[in-house]
């Protein structure tokens, strides 16, 4: 497991960011002035209400949505200064992503959903990667089925085996568990964590308080602004599940 | 405003590309519609203004000598109205580079002519000493007022000059670059001048009941006959035809199937279009009906929506198809001689446009519209659009292997089984598009084929006319000559079995010139009474069979002749108004015709039938009988003018082809859009995945590929019946065709199928590639 306190290699830089949405005639202000370092090997969960701007400033580091102003530098790259064809290859390469709502496509095989990023990118040995994956996410009997073949925690665990694909040294969950029950939830939790003991930075956009409990570095924010951004020794899942709390 | 109405506007505003699309195809197919009509009914009024204002005549013959005397004669026999002549021979003309094959016609007084006038397009009439070219000639020859052209009857024949005073339009004429041939006028004294005669040869007449024309072209025939006055066969005219019409109307029937055809194919777009609205708008469906709105609110919401689209490209295709219907048919007109009227506008083609906007926009909406109207309010509320299920199935056993060597391409194919009826509706317009498409090159190329094949029957490389009657063996002094191989006295007359007139042939029982091809009975004997066989077009249209005995009547003469055999030879040229061909031996047929041992014909094969050679070998043989009023012409400039007719068809029948292949090709642009806007949250998806435009254009393009493939199968075989019966179809109208459709035609088909498809997706898949996932995200 990756000891926080020896990690001082920022890999996500945001200074100043801002983000405004133009809702009609009105400007609404996402995301006002964010300043924010992640570095290597954290796992920080984004904590706050709906409409926060938590979910604006995961797509800003996934290059998924642009800043208005600011610098947002992730892995070395000043994603503002990126075209879309050249971030969409760098996401590819170097985020993986899980969607709240799994967002598999509909007329792949969880198999091809998980090799699709590797396709993409142009990765070899997909299949049996692929395989493995979804053996390590406990699904491996499942890989011929389509997606509406399969449970929303099924589904959630293809998803992650996909953001895997191309061994990302980022991992951004919006919401991992948010429509899952309670049991599927602790499961993605657990292979997120897993993930993140192997090294991955993982970075988790939640509204729940106890999801957030597991990370190391809890960001909090309200109305676009990080108001509290706190740091303490995690436990492990299993350890807080034995517990009940 | 209504507020569904408004609703509607706004709901076209919002999609402005796919409406447009939609708009365009219905655009297209009522002005294809449109534009057939119109032409169909100018080409008719001008007929019938050109033989009124131009006093056609209803019967012409070539006729040597025709002295004042003689014509004077011809003038007072039973049913003629008025007679008049024209010098008309076949020289060529230069205007300082090659020579070009030239009718010249001698008129005697060009402000006075009774029949045939003339229209003058610019100049003056052409004094002593000049001459005045059909406008058309400038496609042929460089010409222009003022210049001096040199004419000469035949090669070894003194040259003339003469100057361009002026250019006509003769009226009923074929267009010079479909004959290949000028046609030039000049003062009647010039021409009998340059060629060395004394009288007039051709001779027209106006009859006062011409009903009664075939009668009194065999009589005058009988009376020419008798007086040993070599003449041809008389063309009789139709009054509701004219030369090229039955050309002209195959045409027509083919462009009208066609137009038909895309109406056909707009009526797909349409459904599509509409089917794609229902699903978007399956929630407020619900809402409405939630609202109180019955079945019907919802129909008409809907309708209300197609005919708006309906009378949009109903009015605008009315107008494009007006435009264009007027450059066909100044086109086709321009072809065919004939003096267009002025543009009119009628109720007509306005009432077929909008039936045709409407009929097609409403017929194909309401059956989407009916379906959705038909489902509960529940249902209704509980669908998110397009569903997200995707079933096992054939798609996904073809295409599970393909995966691991390219998702995108299993994406795009496994997504056309998500939208079936779509597909379905897209697939059947690929194949409509496709079938209609080979069925017009089977037309083509069966109508040159049979050409080629006709031709073919007829060994002979040129034709050698005298204005004089010379001995039936006359044909051994020709074939003396180095570069005949072989020459054969033939007769050429017009005649009758019963009410049906059709062009008799005579011929030597043992031709080695012509082939002909036995079907029934047996080629020509010597037998009493007359051998004859008929072409299996004439058998069929008298209902004659081997062994009858019919009543011939050739140059007011009846004869019995009996049917010994029957031959497949549908050759015809261009302006033919007789049904089929009637053989017998030349010796019968000039005995009937009055001129009994003689013959002024001589049909001729040559050492080489290359063009270049055939010309020299043709002057070389004019040059030596100069005596006789030699006029010659070659096989293969007859086979260029028919060749060249139907090429005016065949690039007709492509532009038709052209308009439905966009129609088509819209249709499919029209599908991958919706199926576009439906799943811009998975284009999204893979963009945040990490695809780039190349990966999202491949998905388009496998999507719209396996739409066309599928569409290329089913087209190619609704397309061999369709190619069968419009082959058929285009036979009835111009002569028994032998079909042909090549596999090659086939595969090349396909193949610009695939290609125009790969291109035109390349749009929505650059549509697709500028997706930005925030946007599909936003909300999750």
């Amino acid at each position: 497991m990756p000891d926080p306190d020896e990690q001082h290699d920022p890999i996500i830089s945001l200074v100043d960011v801002r983000k405004a949405y133009q809702a009609g005639r009105r400007q609404v202000q996402a995301l006002g002035g964010i300043d924010l370092s992640i570095e290597r090997g954290e796992w920080v969960a984004i904590l706050g209400p709906s409409g926060c701007g938590k979910s604006t400033l995961l797509n800003l580091l996934s290059g998924i949505d642009r800043a208005s102003s600011g610098e947002v530098n992730v892995l070395g790259r000043d994603l503002t200064a990126m075209s879309e064809e050249r971030i969409a290859r760098w996401r590819g390469r170097s985020i993986g992503i899980v969607f709240q709502f799994f967002q598999l496509m509909p007329t792949l095989t969880a198999l091809e959903n998980v090799m699709l990023p590797m396709q993409i990118n142009a990765r070899g040995s997909r299949g049996s990667r692929a395989h493995a994956l979804l053996e390590r996410v406990g699904i491996a009997d499942l890989g011929g089925n389509f997606p509406n073949e399969l449970s929303g925690g099924e589904q959630q665990r293809v998803a992650i085996a996909r953001a895997l694909a191309n061994d990302p040294p980022i991992l951004l969950a919006d919401e991992p568990t948010g429509n899952l029950d309670s049991a599927s939830g602790q499961l993605v939790l657990r292979l997120l964590e897993e993930t993140w003991r192997e090294g991955t930075t993982l970075i988790l956009v939640t509204h729940d308080v106890n999801v957030a409990t597991y990370a190391s570095r809890v960001i909090t924010m309200r109305d676009g602004a990080i108001v509290e951004d706190a740091r303490s020794e995690r436990r492990s899942i299993n350890a807080i599940a034995a517990n009940g709390s | 405003m209504d507020l569904f109405l408004r609703k509607n506007l706004r709901d076209i505003e919002r999609r402005p590309l796919r409406t447009l699309l939609t708009v365009a195809g219905i655009l297209l197919g009522v002005a294809g519609v449109v534009a057939i009509s119109f032409t169909g009914r100018n080409l008719a009024e001008a007929q019938r203004q050109t033989y009124a204002g131009t006093r056609q005549p209803d019967l012409t013959a070539f006729v040597s000598n025709l002295s004042p005397t003689l014509v004077g004669l011809i003038e007072r026999r039973d049913n003629v109205a008025v007679a008049d002549t024209r010098s008309v021979q076949f020289t060529r003309a230069s205007s300082g580079s090659d020579w070009v094959s030239t009718q010249l016609i001698g008129i005697s007084d060009f402000t006075d002519e009774k029949l045939s006038t003339l229209d003058l397009v610019s100049g003056r009439y052409p004094g002593r000493g000049e001459v005045v070219f059909d406008i058309t000639a400038t496609k042929l020859l460089n010409l222009k007022i003022g210049d001096l052209v040199a004419l000469q009857p035949n090669a070894g024949a003194t040259i003339s000059y003469a100057t361009i005073s002026g250019f006509v339009r003769a009226p009923a004429t074929i267009d010079a670059s479909i004959l290949n041939q000028a046609t030039a006028f000049a003062p009647d004294h010039d021409v009998l001048r340059i060629v060395g005669q004394q009288y007039d040869n051709y001779l027209m007449l106006k009859v006062n009941e011409p009903q009664r024309a075939s009668q009194t072209a065999d009589e005058i025939g009988g009376f020419l006959s008798k007086r040993g006055i070599s003449h041809g066969s008389f063309t009789v005219r139709d009054p509701n035809s004219f030369t090229g019409s039955s050309e002209l109307q195959t045409l027509l029937l083919l462009l009208r199937v066609f137009s038909y055809v895309g109406a056909a194919l707009s009526s797909f777009l349409v459904a599509n279009t509409i089917a794609a609205v229902m699903i978007e708008e399956t929630r407020q469906i619900g809402i409405i009906k939630a609202l109180g709105g019955t079945r019907w609110t919802t129909m008409r919401t809907y309708l209300t929506f197609a005919s708006i689209i309906g009378l949009s490209g109903g009015i605008v295709g009315w107008a494009a198809g007006l435009v264009g219907g007027q450059m066909l048919s100044k086109y086709l007109a321009g072809l065919s001689g004939l003096v267009l009227p002025p543009f009119s506008l009628s109720v007509h083609e306005l009432l077929l446009a909008v039936a045709v906007g409407l009929g097609v926009t409403l017929s194909s909406a309401a059956i989407p519209a009916w379906f959705s109207a038909q489902r509960r309010v529940a249902q209704l509320m509980a669908s998110v659009g397009v569903t997200s299920d995707f079933h096992r199935g054939l798609v996904q056993r073809v295409t599970s292997r393909l995966s691991r060597l390219s998702a995108m391409t299993v994406i795009g194919i496994r997504n056309l089984v998500r939208r079936p009826v779509r597909a379905w509706i897209t697939l059947a317009l690929v194949a409509v598009a496709v079938a209609t498409f080979l069925a017009t090159q089977a037309v083509s190329n069966s109508v040159n084929d049979t050409v080629d094949h006709l031709y073919a029957l007829y060994g002979a490389d040129g034709w050698l006319y005298f204005n004089q009657y010379l001995d039936l063996d006359f044909d051994r002094v020709i074939d003396q000559q180095p570069n005949v191989v072989a020459a054969e006295p033939w007769g050429n007359t017009g005649g009758s079995l019963g009410s049906v007139r059709t062009d008799v042939w005579g011929m030597p029982a043992d031709t080695s010139i012509y082939t002909p091809r036995v079907i029934a009975g047996s080629w020509l004997t010597q037998a009493n009474p007359y051998s004859v066989v008929l072409t299996s077009n004439l058998a069929s249209r008298i209902d004659a069979h081997v062994g009858d005995i019919r009543t011939l009547d050739v140059s007011g003469t009846s004869t019995l002749v009996q049917v010994t055999g029957i031959v497949n030879d549908a050759s015809t040229y261009l302006g033919a108004t007789t049904t089929g061909k009637l053989f017998m031996r030349i010796e019968d047929l000039q005995t009937i015709a009055g001129v009994g041992g003689q013959a002024s014909l001589f049909a001729l094969k040559l050492q080489s039938s290359q063009p270049h050679q055939v010309d020299i070998e043709l002057d070389q043989l004019e040059a030596h009988f100069k005596q006789y009023g030699p006029q010659t012409l070659a096989t293969y400039k007859d086979q260029q003018s028919s060749r060249q007719a139907i090429d005016i068809l065949t690039l007709m029948l492509n532009a038709m082809v052209v308009i439905i292949g966009v129609v088509g090709l819209a249709g499919i642009t029209n599908t991958l859009i919706i199926n576009l806007t439906e799943r811009r949250r998975e284009f999204g998806i893979l963009r945040a995945l990490g695809a780039t435009a190349t990966h999202l254009i491949r998905l388009v393009m496998a999507e719209a590929l396996g739409i066309a493939f599928a569409g290329c199968v089913a087209g190619i075989a609704i397309g061999y019946p369709l190619a069968r019966y419009l082959v058929h179809l285009t036979g009835t109208q111009l002569f028994a065709l032998d079909f042909s459709l090549s596999l090659q035609t086939i595969g090349a088909t396909v193949l610009v199928a695939l290609a125009a498809t790969a291109a035109i997706s390349t749009g929505p898949g650059l549509i697709a590639a500028r997706i930005r996932p925030i946007t599909v995200l936003r909300y999750e």
